[in-house]
């Protein structure tokens, strides 16, 4: 009797103490997720160039990464978020590309269409942003997309190298590089745009 | 000017996720309370949600094209040929057509206990 009493109190507990725990990891996540909404929404209007689309990546991002991600320790949760934003703007041009590959693979006058992905932005994009007095905005939107993102999470993000890599799945070196190149002709913009 | 590059790009930045409109937000916190949603329900549930629609289509498609044909050789075969044979065979029998006519005549005696060999 007194066993079987000890055995229910201790199950009661155990399932409060679990419910308890769920509820702490969901607010841990709640504020987590609100934290980097803003910034990830910016980072993948950056790559798509639509806001409709930025936000389907958006949910998408935040869907697989409490799916997948959510009892990982909380110190990883922030490269690891960016890696999943990142694998789905990649999923995003891949689906795009395999858009325009099905409606403009019978061309018949064989003529090249568009680039998947245009890396400048447009006139009026570039204008709009410029008079704002964010004209860094359109020289990052000149840059091609790997460096682009680079400067993105290395510079904005302040991720370190290594995570930096882990993010965008290259090698430390290849972030290096792109970082090297990337300043390199964001100064050549700036300079271009001071005379 | 004697900003860096790295100061500009944060800067800059900034400047475009605190320039996000209102209608943008409240989508961001949509996706967010769905993406917790995820999170409190049950794996059950979970994997219901995600294939309970596409059973039910699956079963409901099968039914169908089970029911279907045997609805379509009812109304087309079945009831005609069955009417028909029903009516062959009353004609046919002289006997059998002289006993349905007296089933009146038959239940009154019956009700009032006179057997043939009586009258």
């Amino acid at each position: 009797m007194i066993a079987n009493t000890l055995i229910y109190h201790s199950k009661h507990e155990t399932g409060h103490a679990a419910k308890q725990a769920s509820q702490v990891l969901e607010r841990q996540l709640d504020i987590f997720l609100r934290e980097h909404q803003k910034q990830a929404y910016a980072i993948a209007l950056m790559s798509v160039k639509q806001e409709s689309d930025a936000m389907d990546v958006i949910q998408e991002t935040m869907l697989a990464f409490v799916k997948s991600y959510q009892h990982k320790p909380s110190d990883n949760w922030r490269p690891l978020f960016y890696r999943v934003l990142q694998n789905k703007i990649n999923d995003h041009h891949r689906r795009q590309q395999g858009w325009r590959k099905y409606f403009f693979s019978n061309n018949q006058t064989g003529e090249t269409t568009e680039p998947a992905i245009s890396q400048d932005p447009s006139p009026l994009r570039l204008i709009e942003t410029m008079n704002q007095g964010q004209a860094m905005i359109g020289f990052l939107q000149q840059l091609p997309t790997q460096q682009k993102q680079v400067m993105i999470y290395r510079h904005w993000q302040q991720l370190s190298v290594a995570e930096t890599a882990e993010v965008m799945q290259i090698s430390a070196g290849s972030v290096k590089t792109h970082l090297h190149r990337a300043t390199q002709k964001l100064q050549q913009l700036a300079g271009q745009a001071h005379e | 000017m004697n900003d860096s590059i790295e100061d500009r790009i944060k800067r800059s930045m900034d400047g475009l996720t605190d320039a996000i409109d209102v209608d943008t937000q409240v989508k961001l916190n949509e996706a967010r309370f769905q993406a917790l949603q995820q999170h409190s329900r049950p794996k059950l549930h979970h994997w219901l949600q995600r294939w309970l629609w596409p059973l039910v289509g699956t079963a409901a498609l099968m039914l169908l094209l089970t029911v279907m044909p045997n609805m379509i050789q009812n109304e087309s075969m079945q009831e005609p040929n069955a009417v028909l044979f029903e009516d062959v065979e009353f004609l046919a029998e002289e006997v059998e057509t002289e006993f349905y006519e007296d089933l009146d005549f038959l239940a009154w005696l019956d009700d009032n206990q006179l057997l043939e060999s009586d009258i």
